[in-house]
């Protein structure tokens, strides 16, 4: 608004009095009091319109000084932290801000681990802090390692590079043998594949031979005051065998 | 069927000498064999020594026939006979019995000469054994009346006839058991 136009023309109505003088004093009164409202407003009106934009000036002015003076004089930190419940403040914000997607956004994290861990010995952290006993243990409960290996590993690779040879050299192989030569009974088969009438028939005579042995020793003790015979030899077959060894 | 460990720590039989053996004579092996057993053995040897000697003479005959036809030929004297049998079988049981312990016979019947420790006899031993068998086998049928079916020939030579029908003889000459 421009000063001049500011200026207001206050013009005065000079009419005949009425004859009541109370009713031409109120009248008088009347318009006295709307004539001054009138200026007063005017007044302000000009004020405003002239002294508005230097007051603004002057306040960008004095304001920072005056608050950076005053801020110069109080412990704001101090003050925070005594005046302020900043867990609640943060537990609000962080309610309030989905963290992880600002994070996810925000955040590099490849360089942010790629520089942790650049910074830091990962192994002898794990060493020292971890109970890897503990993990191992855990993880070996929850997983079920025969079907594991059965299908991770392939087994076959594996035996093929087994040294066998020395495997075999801690196995008991004549035992081994001798236990399979026993249970399948071999020499009976030998017996009874090669020259089968020939062995059977002296093994029949042998022990037809061994019967009449006890026979005779029996009626012998019988007709003798005695009881039995005392067979027991001190020389066992493999005996002579085992000497020959 | 018992498994290997149960095999390998005592249960089950765990005897290599029994292999060969059937099992129903597995159990009286290495026992002191009795006297019938005994006297068919040696009368296998006696038949064998009397047919090696009939062999002898006959083959004796036969050259004679072939070198000298015609000639009348003395048959030899049945006094002569049985003393080159005796000689023969003297030879034949001693080294039978020093070296395996088992002649023919006694192979045939599954019965070997052991000494009193079970070793094989010394030489001299079977020696003389042989001859006191081949002089006196009467000596045998002691076995029948003794307590532990031992001859004549037994008692004065501490010797001993077990039942011992595993293939595998010791057949290294001279040697003996270590008592």
């Amino acid at each position: 608004m421009d000063r001049d136009d500011a200026r207001q023309e206050v013009i005065l109505v000079v009419r005949p009095i009425p004859q009541d003088p109370v009713e031409g004093l109120r009248g008088l009164l009347a318009a006295v009091g709307s004539a001054m409202e009138s200026a007063a407003a005017t007044a302000m009106d000009a004020v405003v319109t002239v002294a508005g934009p230097p007051t603004s000036a002057v306040l960008d002015r004095v304001v920072p000084g005056v608050t950076d003076a005053v801020v110069a004089r109080i412990d704001i930190t101090g003050l925070v932290l005594a005046r302020v419940d900043l867990r609640a403040i943060i537990t609000q914000a962080l309610d309030s801000l989905d963290l992880t997607r600002i994070v996810l956004e925000r955040v590099d994290l490849r360089r942010v681990v790629e520089g942790a861990l650049d910074s830091i010995d990962v192994t002898e952290i794990v060493l020292q802090r971890v109970d890897l006993v503990a993990v191992v243990d855990a993880v070996l409960d929850q997983i079920d390692l025969t079907e594991l290996v059965e299908q991770r590993v392939d087994i076959d690779a594996l035996v093929a590079t087994v040294d066998l040879e020395t495997v075999i050299d801690r196995l008991p192989i004549v035992e081994i043998a001798e236990y399979v030569i026993e249970q399948t009974d071999l020499p009976a088969i030998i017996r009874q594949s090669t020259g089968g009438v020939a062995s059977d028939a002296i093994d029949a005579v042998r022990l037809r031979s061994y019967a009449t042995d006890v026979a005779t020793a029996r009626i012998v003790d019988r007709l003798l005051p005695r009881r039995g015979r005392k067979l027991d030899a001190p020389g066992e077959p493999e005996s002579l065998t085992e000497a020959d060894a | 069927m018992t498994t290997f460990s149960q095999w390998r720590h005592g249960e089950g039989s765990h005897n290599a000498a029994d292999y060969s053996i059937p099992e129903d004579a597995r159990d009286f092996q290495g026992e002191r064999a009795g006297f019938a057993t005994r006297f068919i053995a040696s009368a296998i040897d006696v038949a064998l020594v009397a047919l090696v000697m009939m062999g002898i003479w006959l083959g004796i005959e036969i050259l004679q026939l072939i070198f000298t036809p015609g000639v009348q030929v003395d048959p030899p004297r049945a006094a002569t006979l049985v003393l080159w049998g005796y000689l023969l079988a003297t030879v034949y049981w001693t080294v039978a019995w020093a070296t395996s312990g088992r002649s023919l016979g006694a192979w045939v019947m599954g019965v070997r000469v052991v000494s009193r420790k079970g070793g094989r006899l010394s030489w001299p031993v079977s020696l003389a054994r042989a001859a006191f068998s081949v002089g006196f086998p009467v000596g045998l049928f002691w076995a029948l009346i003794s307590k532990r079916n031992r001859s004549v020939q037994d008692v004065v030579l501490r010797t001993i006839v077990i039942y011992d029908w595993s293939l595998r003889a010791p057949l290294v000459i001279g040697s003996r058991r270590p008592s």
